[in-house]
């Protein structure tokens, strides 16, 4: 068995009086592929602010363990949702793309040789270095979806936790950015939400289903009567083979 | 405009003016490119209106009044940025509330200011003609503050006003630079106060830097073009302003103004041509 990277240990979270997670324990491991599934409201968007540490739990505890990240800054890279930037932003794929670099010790305009030649990497990885001039807010769903696969990547993490990646992207799109993953895994500890359980059981090692409670699923075990608990409501089954 | 050329050439306070010009453009195009960007500019309108408070008090109690309106423009700064991170559901109240609150506090004070009251216009409209080389030192000093805060901290401003919760993950106190921001915002206010009035100091941290983002792809763009436009309109102001002798502030933000509506409107004919081509 691999290593434990990140122990959630029987945690709970309330928005004031409201409970949205209540006694969660997950153990994810190094380089496994996890996604996380669960109705709207269902508190996958909390958990992950959780794991992030962007907030603190009422109960419980969360621990990161980094052991093959030398520098101990952003060993975890984060893709959001949303972005909520206006449109008419001034900034370029490339300089979003660069913000992977950013931490609170970097000043001045300039990057280093490294920094730029990674940006240029994980650019050219998502095949989007022919739009690195374009500005940011001129780009498709999919592109921009691109954009911040690569700043999350270009810090090279340990860990890579995305919130509903392909929420605004066509099918295509959505099976370049999962079989994308699916090779990052290899070597990488991958932890996606999503909404669509059939989709991305095709490419997970194991799924989390999270409705305030969490239960865990090796991904051959999934059943419709599973995701009928899950989402309180009949569910078809599409079966797919690969 | 030969006339204005000669009297530049002539008299010293117009030189004055025109630097003073220069000055003000600096901070105005960086700053007010965060204004835009970040969309602050009903915020920096209350903070600019705060500063009466700080110049009418120091007329009270016969200190500078510029170093009265730094001081009233920093700690309402700080003050807004304080409550406002942590009750962010009332930020357009807050900002009302500091905005009319200054006012008041800097008339009462110039009220009770006993013997020729003071030229209270010049502190609301400005009056770049009164401008003294003193004065423009104390620009060119802030200006260096304002750069050399935004040159060091580029990065860590960029990606908290783009992305706040990515700048938090990656540990940056975005807390701490959004009260740093609005800072430099007030120290630019009092910069641009001498210009044209506290109460027209929202037109140039908004127009020449909204103007700028229509026609950019990065933020260090929009601080030299913002800039640029602001030099531009500003000594154009003065120019036509001296020879019939109007209010220089004024002609200067509604020449902002035109300006703007005009670029919006250019910027409007060229999206058309490019969807229907």
């Amino acid at each position: 068995m691999n290593n434990v990277v990140i122990d959630i240990d029987n945690v709970s979270f309330n928005y004031g009086m409201v409970p949205v997670l209540e006694n969660i324990s997950l153990k994810v491991y190094e380089d496994e592929f996890i996604g996380i599934i669960g109705p709207n409201a269902s508190g996958k968007s909390t958990l992950l602010k959780l794991i992030l540490g962007l907030i603190k739990p009422d109960k419980g505890t969360i621990k990161k363990y980094n052991e093959k990240c030398q520098h101990k800054r952003n060993h975890i890279g984060y893709v959001p949702q949303h972005v909520n930037f206006s449109r008419d932003f001034p900034v370029t794929v490339e300089e979003v793309v660069m913000m992977g670099h950013i931490t609170s010790s970097s000043l001045f305009f300039k990057f280093n040789k490294e920094e730029v030649a990674s940006a240029r990497h994980a650019m050219e990885v998502l095949e989007i270095e022919n739009i690195a001039k374009r500005q940011i807010g001129s780009l498709s769903g999919g592109q921009l979806q691109r954009v911040l696969i690569a700043r999350a990547l270009v810090c090279q993490p340990n860990i890579l936790i995305l919130d509903e990646p392909t929420s605004n992207v066509d099918m295509r799109v959505e099976e370049d950015i999962f079989a994308l993953l699916k090779n990052y895994s290899e070597h990488m500890t991958i932890i996606v939400v999503s909404h669509d359980i059939a989709f991305i059981s095709g490419y997970v090692d194991r799924v989390a289903c999270l409705n305030r409670t969490l239960v865990c699923h090796d991904t051959e075990s999934i059943s419709g009567k599973m995701i009928e608990e899950l989402y309180d409501a009949p569910v078809k089954m599409i079966h797919h083979h690969h | 405009m030969s006339e204005f050329l000669f009297a530049l050439n002539e008299y010293t306070f117009l030189q004055n003016a025109v630097i003073a010009c220069l000055l003000a453009s600096i901070g105005c195009g960086v700053i007010g490119s965060y204004v835009v960007v970040k969309k602050i500019s009903f915020l920096t309108g209350g903070i600019a209106h705060s500063v009466l408070a700080g110049m009418g008090m120091a007329y009270y109690f016969n200190a500078s009044p510029i170093l009265g309106a730094i001081i009233a423009a920093l700690v309402s700064s700080i003050l807004i940025g304080w409550i406002n991170l942590r009750w962010k559901e009332h930020e357009d109240v807050l900002i009302a509330a500091f905005w009319s609150a200054g006012m008041a506090i800097g008339i009462l004070f110039l009220s009770r200011t006993p013997g020729y009251n003071v030229d209270l216009m010049s502190y609301l409209f400005g009056n770049i003609l009164l401008i003294t080389s003193n004065d423009l030192w104390l620009m060119l000093l802030l200006d260096v503050v304002v750069l050399s805060v935004v040159l060091v901290c580029y990065k860590h401003f960029l990606v908290s006003v783009f992305d706040e919760e990515f700048a938090r993950l990656h540990g940056i106190n975005t807390e701490f630079f959004y009260i740093l921001l609005l800072c430099l915002i007030s120290i630019t206010i009092v910069i641009l106060i001498q210009l044209v009035g506290l109460i027209l100091v929202i037109a140039l941290l908004t127009l020449p830097a909204a103007i700028a983002n229509q026609y950019v792809t990065s933020l260090y763009k929009m601080f030299f073009l913002s800039a640029l436009i602001c030099t531009a309109i500003s000594i154009s102001g003065v120019a036509i302003s001296f020879e019939p002798d109007l209010p220089t502030g004024s002609v200067i933000v509604l020449l902002a103004c035109v300006t703007y509506f005009v670029s919006v409107f250019i910027k409007h004919l060229i999206n058309n041509k490019k969807t229907t081509a």
